[in-house]
C-alpha cells in the first residue's frame, strides 16, 4: 500500500526549497535562488504556493536600504516534509 | 530546477543533494574565525615575548588587549559568511559556546590578578585551557574531527604550563629569575598555532575543495 505523496511537495523546485530551509533557521531569496538555480520569477511563484499552504513564512524586510525577502519553514512545513519523506520511503521499499 | 514531478528515488536524491550542497556552501570559510583569532593571538604573544626578552618598557604589556580588539575588528571585516547566507541552529550553538568561553575569561583575569598571596595560577595556562575546551566543544557540535583533535591537543598542551612550572621549581634558587617565565608566552603561542591556526587552514582547504 503506497502512501499518497503531498502534491505540493512533489515538485522539484518546491522540494528543493523545502530541503534547503530544513537545514537553516531562515534563508533569504537570493540564497534560495543560488542554491536551487531557479529563475527569480519561478522561485517567487513557488514560494508563494508554499506560503499559502502554511509550509513556510515569507517576510519582506530591509537590510540597510536593500529590500530582502526572508523565508522560514514552519512547524506545519516540517511535519509535511517528514510525512512526504515517510511516504517516499514506502515507494522505495516496494 | 523545474516544476516537474520527480520519481520517488529522484525526490530522495534531490533532498539529499540540496541538504549536502547547503551544508557545503555554509561550511565554506568557516575556518576563518579560527585563523583570525589564532594569528592575532600568536602575533601579539610573540610581540610581547620579544619586548620582554629585549627588556622593553613594562607599559607595552597593555598590548595584550590588542587581541580582543584586533580579533573583533578582523572578524567584522572578514566574516565567515556573506550577509545573504543563512544561519543554522549549529551556528547559533557554536556562537553561544564561544560567547560563554570569552565571558569566562573575565573571572579568569580576576582570579589570576587578585587571588593568591603567595602563588598565582598561570594566566596563559588558564586562557589556553578555556579556549581548548571551546575548540573541543565546537568540534563535537559540528562533528569535525579536525577541531576535536586540535581541541584535545590544546587540552593536552596546556599541561606544559604546570610541567614548566614544576621544572622551574626544581631549579636551584639562584638559577631562577622572572625572565624565565617569558617562556610561558612561547608555550601559549604554540598552543594557539596547534589549536587554531593549523585546523583553521585545514578546514578552509577542505571546505573549498568540497565547493569546487
Amino acid at each position: 500500500m503506497f502512501s499518497e505523496l503531498d502534491p505540493l511537495l512533489h515538485s522539484a523546485l518546491r522540494l528543493a526549497v523545502m530541503s534547503v530551509l530544513l537545514g537553516v533557521e531562515s534563508a533569504d531569496f537570493v540564497f534560495l535562488r543560488e542554491q536551487t538555480g531557479a529563475t527569480a520569477g519561478n522561485l517567487s511563484v513557488q514560494l508563494d504556493k508554499l506560503a499559502k499552504a502554511g509550509y513556510i513564512t515569507v517576510e519582506k524586510c530591509f537590510r540597510g536600504k536593500m529590500p530582502r525577502t526572508v523565508c522560514r519553514m514552519t512547524a506545519t512545513g516540517r511535519d509535511a516534509f517528514a510525512a512526504y519523506v515517510a511516504a517516499l520511503e514506502t515507494y522505495i521499499r516496494k | 530546477m523545474n516544476n516537474m514531478h520527480p520519481e520517488a528515488a529522484e525526490s530522495l536524491a534531490l533532498i539529499n543533494r540540496m541538504i549536502e550542497n547547503t551544508r557545503n556552501r555554509l561550511s565554506r570559510n568557516s575556518g576563518r574565525p579560527f585563523l583570525i583569532w589564532g594569528y592575532t593571538t600568536v602575533a601579539v604573544s610573540l610581540f610581547n615575548y620579544v619586548v620582554n626578552v629585549t627588556g622593553g618598557p613594562v607599559g607595552w604589556s597593555w598590548s595584550w588587549f590588542l587581541i580582543p580588539v584586533v580579533g573583533f575588528l578582523l572578524t567584522r571585516l572578514f566574516p565567515a559568511k556573506k550577509s545573504t547566507e543563512p544561519r543554522t541552529e549549529i551556528d547559533r550553538i557554536v556562537s553561544a559556546v564561544w560567547a560563554t568561553a570569552s565571558l569566562a575569561l573575565i573571572p579568569v583575569f580576576a582570579f589570576v590578578l587578585f587571588h593568591g598571596l603567595s602563588y598565582r595560577a598561570s594566566l596563559f595556562g588558564l586562557i589556553a585551557l578555556i579556549m581548548a575546551i571551546a575548540t573541543t566543544a565546537t568540534g563535537r557540535i559540528v562533528r569535525s574531527k579536525i577541531y576535536i583533535v586540535s581541541g584535545y591537543s590544546g587540552l593536552i598542551l596546556t599541561l606544559l604550563f604546570p610541567l614548566y612550572d614544576r621544572y622551574l621549581k626544581q631549579l636551584p634558587a639562584g638559577r631562577v629569575d622572572a625572565t624565565m617565565l617569558n617562556f610561558e608566552i612561547l608555550i601559549f603561542a604554540g598552543v594557539f598555532i596547534v589549536m587554531m591556526i593549523v585546523p583553521g587552514h585545514i578546514f578552509n582547504h577542505r571546505s573549498q575543495r568540497h565547493v569546487q
